[in-house]
């Protein structure tokens, strides 16, 4: 208790250094738990809108369907004749996919051209905008691929597809609605068209790439490989983890820096404060006690660092995680399917760990220092030496 | 006849000095009774502050027997070496060792903190040490904004706080003037006559060796002669 109570007056008597210290820890605590929570909410709304928008609780591949491979894209798929029974807009949607060219104002680009159920709920997409009156087909985009191809809502495109036997057909079509979500997976270099409009465009009927299911649908489907969440959202869990260990390394670095300023702080006080040591010692204390006393200084400044970034970081994390923090177009060219707005996400847990973890390394480089007490010979340090 | 607290014998002193050892003290024999007012006095390097060191239990004889208060020095664990200077042993530093950060008061609290008393009894122990030394006023005052002479009265404080039985003062006046020398000398011969308490100075300070009862001259680690002033 007396340690405790030295250790304090000890160091509010250092003064500005000391307060420089714990200012500096009290920002590294609190940009390490801003940087966890932001990854944890950026990641965890990517996951969750994409699993929501395009992957819904898992997909029936056609046998040779590879989404990497799009130089063959137009000959992976298969008949769901056999299973169509299962098939139902809330259960299960069926998606053929085909490349297409766009001819728009003159310009061309290459796009993938996706055929969808209108009526599908299984994915949280406007699909239903398919079923617009047009004088032509009518095809929706993203607004990623709005930008890119300079496309915007009622423009009149030309869309040029090779049908299953290979010959080349073209269609005017009419973008009736441009979806404003950030799920770039179903947007950069995508045209959504009715499944059967596309399937008469390629005369493939009752032909599918792959089937998008509700977590309502539980049948097997021969001839149809299930893929679940676990694999369909791995290159996402995998950038998850790369963007986790990035800010792992980023706040060891941080913390590292301020634990240096400590630990500087706290050599200096050794060498400084010799005479001081003595003093404690000619006055009782063993030095083991002193040791202590130094060490109790160190963690000092984790505690009152914490306190420090607890009371100006708990309303600004509060505030950022519920107003977000707007990247505006900035958050586009991410190439992630994540918000424009992101909202980190903060938990007891992330704070608790945050703290332990700071407190644990602030005593380490507080003790360190510490330990050369136990060299320093009472009868020198008594004269400064 | 009054107990004696400090019994040397033969003591021997050495240091290491690069491959050879340099010996501060070479076979010391002294006694120092109860109440006694007694300082070490020769020149610099004479082995003084070598044997407040000891006697301080801050420091090992390399041979010899030092006896403090019934304890061997030399057979001390560094945790009953702490309890004999909390309990029984003041220090007063030639350049006082006040803790910067804390006040008087506090500075003066210090060993009272140590020795676990209540606060109402610290309270009292340290007003009375600072009535001692006419520094009641000064209580709130931090050691940089205090004269050397202010300084080394705390001291004197801090030292007599937990009523000691034994004081050890090293060079207490070389850094005071001699105004301030002789109030701070006056003060200690005071305590020493009201309180009992034992005075081990080491000192080369002509003004220190007017106040002394005994006078022990060191030469070269040796006691030349050893005088009782009446």
């Amino acid at each position: 208790m007396l340690t405790i109570k030295l250790a304090f007056k000890n160091l509010i008597g250092a003064g500005r250094r000391a307060w420089l210290n714990i200012i500096v820890l009290s920002i590294v605590y609190v940009m390490i738990i801003f940087m966890v929570g932001m990854m944890k909410g950026v990641f965890g709304r990517m996951e969750h809108e994409t699993q929501l928008t395009e992957f819904a609780a898992g997909q029936f591949w056609s046998e040779n369907y590879d989404p990497q491979d799009p130089v063959n894209i137009r000959d992976y798929h298969q008949s769901y004749s056999d299973v169509k029974a299962y098939l139902s807009p809330d259960k299960a949607c069926q998606i053929l996919v085909t490349p297409a060219t766009i001819y728009a104002d003159g310009r061309s680009s290459v796009a993938l051209l996706k055929g969808i159920v209108p009526e599908q709920s299984v994915m949280k997409m406007e699909t239903e905008k398919l079923l617009t009156e047009s004088n032509y087909i009518p095809v929706m985009i993203g607004k990623q691929m709005a930008k890119s191809a300079k496309l915007e809502l009622g423009n009149i495109i030309t869309l040029q597809v090779r049908d299953k036997n290979g010959v080349f057909d073209a269609v005017d079509a009419e973008i009736v609605h441009v979806m404003q979500h950030n799920i770039q997976s179903v947007d950069a270099g995508m045209v959504w068209i009715s499944l059967d409009d596309l399937q008469s465009l390629l005369d493939l009927k009752n032909e599918a790439t792959y089937i998008t299911v509700s977590n309502k649908f539980d049948q097997e489907m021969s001839g149809w490989k299930f893929k679940d969440l676990n694999f369909l959202l791995a290159d996402i869990k995998l950038l998850s983890f790369q963007k986790q260990t990035g800010a792992l390394i980023m706040n060891i670095i941080m913390l590292t820096l301020a634990a240096l300023a400590i630990f500087d702080t706290q050599m200096l006080a050794i060498f400084r404060r010799k005479k001081e040591i003595g003093t404690l010692i000619a006055l009782g204390m063993t030095r083991k006690h002193v040791k202590m006393l130094f060490t109790m200084e160190g963690l000092y400044y984790a505690i009152l660092g914490i306190i420090m970034g607890l009371i100006y970081g708990i309303p600004l994390l509060w505030i950022t995680s519920v107003k977000g923090i707007n990247y505006g177009s900035v958050a586009e060219d991410f190439g992630m399917n994540m918000g424009s707005i992101l909202y980190p996400e903060f938990s007891f847990q992330l704070f608790l760990s945050s703290t332990l973890i700071v407190v644990l390394v602030i005593m380490v480089v507080s003790y360190l220092p510490a330990r050369s007490i136990s060299k320093l010979n009472p009868t020198q340090v008594l004269k400064g030496k | 006849m009054s107990k004696s607290l400090i019994n040397i014998e033969g003591l021997v002193k050495r240091f290491p000095m690069g491959d050879r050892e340099f010996t501060a003290l070479d076979g010391v024999n002294l006694t120092i009774n109860q109440g006694e007012f007694s300082g070490l006095v020769g020149p610099s390097g004479s082995g003084k502050t070598t044997i407040l060191n000891i006697v301080g239990s801050l420091d090992i004889p390399s041979e010899g027997a030092v006896s403090v208060l019934d304890n061997d020095i030399g057979s001390l664990t560094p945790k009953t070496a702490a309890k004999l200077r909390n309990k029984h042993i003041g220090f007063i530093f030639q350049t006082y060792n006040l803790l910067p950060v804390y006040t008087v008061y506090e500075n003066v609290e210090l060993p009272l903190l140590l020795l676990d008393y209540d606060k109402a009894t610290r309270k009292k122990m340290i007003m009375d040490a600072l009535e001692w030394v006419d520094l009641i006023d000064k209580c709130d005052s931090r050691p940089s904004q205090l004269s050397g002479g202010e300084s080394q009265r705390v001291a004197v404080a801090r030292a007599m706080v937990k009523r000691p039985e034994i004081v050890l003062a090293d060079e207490p006046t070389a850094n005071l003037d001699s105004k301030n020398s002789f109030n701070i000398l006056s003060m200690m011969e005071n305590l020493n006559k009201e309180l009992k308490t034992t005075f081990l100075f080491a000192t080369h300070d002509e003004k220190v060796m007017k106040y002394l009862k005994r006078k022990i001259l060191l030469v070269d680690g040796k006691i030349a002669k050893d005088e009782r002033i009446k």
